[in-house]
């Protein structure tokens, strides 16, 4: 009898260890599958950068006296997926009146080209945040990656009322302030990409007036960049 | 032996010319090769019907206003590349800021624009061809996954400005991020060019919330992976 009871309470645990197992196991497997099919295959990312050197066209569209179109130069040391810094951003800009100016200038003598000071420099240094990173299929045939980013940082930039090639000293002003943006990268091959920048600067103070100026003043710009990742 | 190094000279510059110009080719193709030995093709996990969108929109280029405006969308999706965005109304009447242009001019030189009134936008109705050729998913701060498509459009429709309609062509472009499979949020930009005494644009940021109405007609089942390799079916 006892020896009857023992092999049974034998049995029982095998048969019990089994079922926890196997069912155990069962249960494992059911939600490995279930994270498999909520996000697929987990991949490496296809593209990463590390040193990245942008050339690009700039676009600054807000300003109601004049329109800027330009080029920019950038260098960004990439620290992993999520932050990189953008170490400096120089640019120039080529500015054209709009009709406003041109109307205000034209009609009223008292006004003087040299009351409109624009953005002909300009420099950023930013903290970039890469958030988002992925993949699109185009028309099912060909694979586009991109990443989604922001930028925060410090901007300067030397205003003149006039171009490049006719600077007025004289009317020449140095501002400094805070800049922020999104933008959008989409790579051609792992070393070649192409960016889009969307940034606003806002200028807080004006360097070398007296005590520093206090003024607000908003300038927003466009970019267009290919980078290469060195 | 100086005139041989002369001669050897631009041999070797193209040499090394040659060589970086080959080199990262060779690079490229060795990179596409590793990345293509083994693939994945997942079905899409989110497909759209019948598509109802609430947006708000942002005009920031006027110089005397920056307009706002509540929009809404109705979108007939046909497949996942067509759909027909039948109406899209906007209204931005009273939904301006002034930039404080107007008071710069009067207190700085004493003059008054002639009438920015009526560059402000109250209304704007348009229709739209969807074409949606790009569909992905993303990892979000290297922790979540989120699937988005882009979408391009193209269409016609009328601006109403303080005084008078016109005739409007627009396009734009836009991404969408699924949230589940009845909402997704949309972004998009949009060029209006009206045609009138003067041709003008508006260029409009919009950023909105679709309810993707009858979702469950075109349900695939989520995630479901092939995986193969090359030169296999």
């Amino acid at each position: 009898m006892n020896q009857a009871t023992s092999t049974l309470r034998l049995l029982s645990v095998v048969m019990a260890l089994s079922v926890t197992i196997t069912f155990g196991g069962y249960s494992f497997a059911d939600d490995d599958f279930e994270q498999k099919s909520a996000y697929g295959p987990i991949q490496k990312r296809g593209y990463e950068l590390n040193h990245e050197v942008s050339l690009g066209w700039a676009y600054l569209p807000l300003d109601p006296y004049y329109k800027g179109y330009g080029a920019s130069l950038s260098y960004t040391i990439h620290f992993g997926h999520l932050m990189a810094l953008e170490l400096f951003r120089v640019g120039f800009s080529w500015n054209t009146d709009t009709s406003l100016k041109t109307k205000l200038i034209d009609q009223m003598p008292n006004i003087s080209p040299t009351e409109f000071p624009a953005v002909v420099f300009f420099e950023n240094t930013n903290l970039v945040f890469k958030l988002l990173y992925g993949k699109q299929t185009f028309l099912n045939r060909a694979v586009l990656h991109y990443e989604i980013f922001v930028t925060a940082g410090a901007a300067f930039a030397f205003l003149n009322p006039f171009n490049v090639t006719e600077l007025d000293m004289d009317n020449a002003r140095y501002d400094m302030g805070v800049n922020g943006g999104v933008g959008f990268r989409f790579w051609l091959s792992p070393s070649w990409s192409i960016r889009v920048d969307l940034r606003d600067t806002v200028f807080l103070i004006e360097l070398g007036s007296a005590g520093g100026d206090v003024q607000l003043d908003n300038s927003a710009e466009i970019g267009l960049a290919i980078s290469a990742d060195l | 032996m100086q005139s041989e190094c002369c001669k050897l000279r631009p041999l070797v510059f193209a040499a090394l010319v040659l060589a970086c110009l080959v080199l990262p080719l060779g690079a490229f193709a060795e990179e596409d090769l590793d990345q293509g030995r083994i693939f994945s093709i997942q079905d899409r996990p989110y497909h759209m019907n019948h598509e109802f969108t609430l947006s708000f929109g942002f005009m920031p280029l006027d110089a005397f206003y920056k307009m706002f405006s509540v929009n809404g969308h109705y979108v007939v999706h046909f497949d996942e590349l067509w759909a027909w965005e039948a109406v899209h109304l906007s209204f931005s009447k009273y939904l301006s800021i002034d930039t404080g242009l107007k008071g710069e001019l009067d207190d700085r030189w004493d003059v008054q624009p002639t009438d920015p009134e009526e560059k402000r936008i109250d209304f704007t109705i348009d229709t739209n061809l969807m074409i949606k050729p790009m569909f992905g998913k993303a990892v979000l701060f290297d922790d979540s996954v989120i699937h988005s498509d882009t979408y391009f459009l193209v269409g016609l429709g009328a601006e109403k400005f303080e005084t008078a309609w016109y005739p409007a062509i627009d396009f734009g472009v836009g991404i969408r991020i699924f949230i589940i499979d009845t909402i997704s949020a949309r972004l998009e930009v949009r060029e209006y060019i009206h045609i009138g005494e003067e041709v003008g644009g508006t260029l409009v940021f919009g950023l909105g919330f679709s309810y993707n109405a009858f979702a469950e007609d075109n349900k695939v089942s989520a995630g479901s992976t092939t995986e193969t390799r090359e030169g296999q079916p």
